[in-house]
């Protein structure tokens, strides 16, 4: 009986197409988007090479200029106004020398230059913090000389020595970066069955087709356990399909460009896999119990859309660093498989007894939805419908 | 045979169905009659386990059905007021769908739905989907889903409801097989000459109580009216007020 409704659940969602192919057309189309921030990121990663550095009163500070030329940082002199430029993004990064520059260089009194840049904008941030390293290099080669002269050692001015050693691994930064990974394929697993739990639930309410099915003699879980079968296997196909198209675009020569250090080997994918399938029944039950409390298909997928959102609150607070995974998290169903697919992405390896626990734990959440779900069938209001 | 015994139901401050006991005996078909909120929907669905009543008792072929609602449920072909069907699922799917889920095997299935189809006229229809349909096809179609176990007690909630005449005589006709094969039917209308033609006895709703029972012939003589909706004007009228 069970499998009866699952069989015809299935057979009336590819026949109808829609939800199907919405469900799908995500799996292929969130990979590709995440793949496409990749390449644009990378755009903005590595070495500044050389740069040309529009500037105005190049004339003022020809030791600066010089300085900047061995650096790789052409001076060239601005034609229009500068602040204008910047302010509507035509340069991204401009230097005023002050008319009173030679004055207080040569009166060894702080020579005022003004730094033009926009933070909000990535290239114009990234060129600044350049040019300001270079500027504070010759601040200090100029100021190293001026002690050297007064006949005293440079060093007495520096109490102290920094020597960064960054223990992040190459890993740890393509990390950052791909830190949206587990994002998006985790909500495959969210979104695969959304419209499908809408149509089987409300819309068996919304067609009145459901009085006719609960005056059959099933149990109310079997109605309820045919359906989630329905759903999970549409979810679960969401999820392979989003899994290949991201090992698809980590394949793309333009992504594999940016060498990233890390990517999804086959035994990762069976992981995911494992991470993935209960956690898309468990999505499946979820939302099989808010769609039966919906009256119609619209009012569920309005519902279910909101819920799409719970499971993306975790993924960017991990994705951002601003929580830090404890224990606990592990082990509880949405937000353990972010913890897991993170340190997967990263290249480590997660303990397949931590696995096994949330699946089992995540199985059992889904299960108890289930029943929640099937309570709701036994309500007598299940039959009251919008026009009745 | 279908007994309901004193059943009462309220919804908040309304009483829906306020002691009603009624016996649907083999081999007859009973009408249900009253007007809109007269508790014939809420009757029914307490008979099919899908309400259950405050207080009081419903027995099908004695099986207890607030107790032991599958066993009930399994003895019962119901046709409900509203009949939804499945857009993309064919004719014939839609029965082999009531055959499963009433647990009937391969071979039985098949051959319940075949005879379904040719005696409802719906066998040209069989690999149609039913979004196409029409409410007569819709009708005969849900007919065919609430017969595909061979109960023996059926239960109709407004049968002919926007059926045009021909579908709505077949479906008459149907109705009559039925009982003259020994089953016991119930059929709730409100439509006055339908329920005179049809049923052998007549149960009166108004207000969630039985108001006047008897063979249609009984209830003109002691109502006082030359037609069944005359006697059914009178008998409700002093109830509500011609509502």
């Amino acid at each position: 009986m069970f499998s009866a409704i699952a069989r015809k659940e299935l057979r009336e969602s590819v026949r109808d197409r829609r939800s199907l192919l919405n469900g799908l057309f995500y799996g292929v189309w969130g990979p590709m988007v995440m793949g496409m921030a990749l390449v644009a990121m990378a755009g903005h990663q590595g070495d500044i090479g050389g740069m040309t550095l529009e500037a105005e009163g190049v004339a003022r500070a020809p030791g600066l200029v010089a300085f900047l030329a061995g650096r790789e940082v052409a001076v060239a002199e601005a034609s229009g106004d500068l602040a204008t430029a910047v302010r509507e993004r035509r340069v991204p990064v401009a230097l005023v020398i002050r008319g009173d520059y030679p004055d207080k260089f040569q009166g060894s009194r702080p020579a005022p230059l003004e730094l033009l840049h926009d933070t909000t904008w990535t290239e114009s941030a990234r060129q600044s913090a350049h040019l300001r390293a270079i500027l504070n290099d010759y601040a200090r080669s100029v100021g190293d000389t001026r002690l050297v002269l007064r006949g005293v050692a440079p060093t007495a001015v520096q109490p102290l020595r920094i020597h960064d050693r960054d223990f992040a691994t190459a890993g740890d930064r393509a990390a950052r970066a791909l830190a949206t990974l587990p994002i998006f394929v985790l909500l495959a697993a969210f979104i695969g069955g959304l419209g499908i739990a809408a149509d089987v639930a409300a819309g068996e309410r919304e067609r009145g087709s459901l009085e006719s099915l609960l005056l059959h003699p099933v149990g109310r879980l079997a109605i309820v356990g045919g359906k989630w079968v329905a759903v999970g296997l549409v979810a679960m196909a969401t999820v392979v399909v989003a899994l290949l198209t991201t090992i698809a675009v980590m394949q793309h020569p333009r992504v594999q460009s940016i060498d990233l250090p890390i990517g999804l080997s086959a035994l990762d994918s069976l992981q995911v896999l494992a991470l993935l399938v209960p956690l898309a029944l468990f999505a499946a039950a979820v939302q099989l119990w808010i769609a039966f409390q919906a009256r119609t298909y619209k009012e569920a997928q309005t519902k279910l859309s909101a819920l799409i959102f719970a499971p993306m609150i975790p993924g960017f607070l991990f994705a951002f660093g601003s929580i830090e995974p404890a224990p606990w998290m592990t082990f509880t169903p949405m937000i353990g498989q972010h913890v897991m697919l993170t340190a997967l992405v990263r290249g480590e390896a997660p303990a397949l007894l931590e696995l096994a626990a949330l699946s089992g734990i995540t199985l059992v959440a889904g299960a108890v939805a289930c029943v929640a779900a099937s309570r709701q069938l036994d309500r007598e209001s299940i039959l009251r419908r919008t026009n009745g | 045979m279908i007994r309901v015994q004193d059943i009462r139901k309220r919804y908040g401050a309304t009483i829906a169905v306020d002691g009603v006991s009624l016996d649907v005996p083999d081999g007859v078909i009973t009408g249900l009659l009253g007007p809109n909120g007269a508790g014939k929907t809420t009757t029914i669905r307490a008979i099919t386990g899908l309400v259950r009543p405050d207080a009081g008792h419903v027995a099908v072929d004695g099986l207890d059905v607030a107790r032991r609602p599958m066993p009930a449920r399994a003895r019962l072909g119901v046709v409900p007021e509203t009949i939804g069907v499945y857009d993309h699922l064919t004719v014939r799917e839609h029965i082999e769908y009531s055959a499963r889920l009433q647990g009937l095997d391969n071979a039985l299935t098949r051959i319940r739905t075949d005879d379904l189809l040719a005696q409802m006229g719906l066998t040209p229809l069989s690999g149609r989907r039913a979004a196409g349909l029409s409410m007569g096809e819709r009708r005969r179609l849900a007919l065919a889903r609430a017969m595909v176990h061979q109960p023996r007690n059926l239960v109709f909630d407004e049968p002919t409801n926007g059926l045009d005449v021909m579908s709505a005589r077949e479906v008459r006709r149907e109705i009559k097989r039925l009982a003259a094969g020994g089953c016991a039917v119930l059929v709730s209308s409100h439509v006055m000459p339908e329920v005179a033609m049809l049923c052998d006895r007549v149960i009166v709703m108004a207000r969630g109580t039985i108001v006047a029972a008897g063979t249609p012939t009984e209830l003109m003589q002691q109502h006082g009216g030359a037609t069944l909706e005359e006697a059914f004007v009178r008998v409700i009228g002093s109830e509500e007020g011609l509502n």
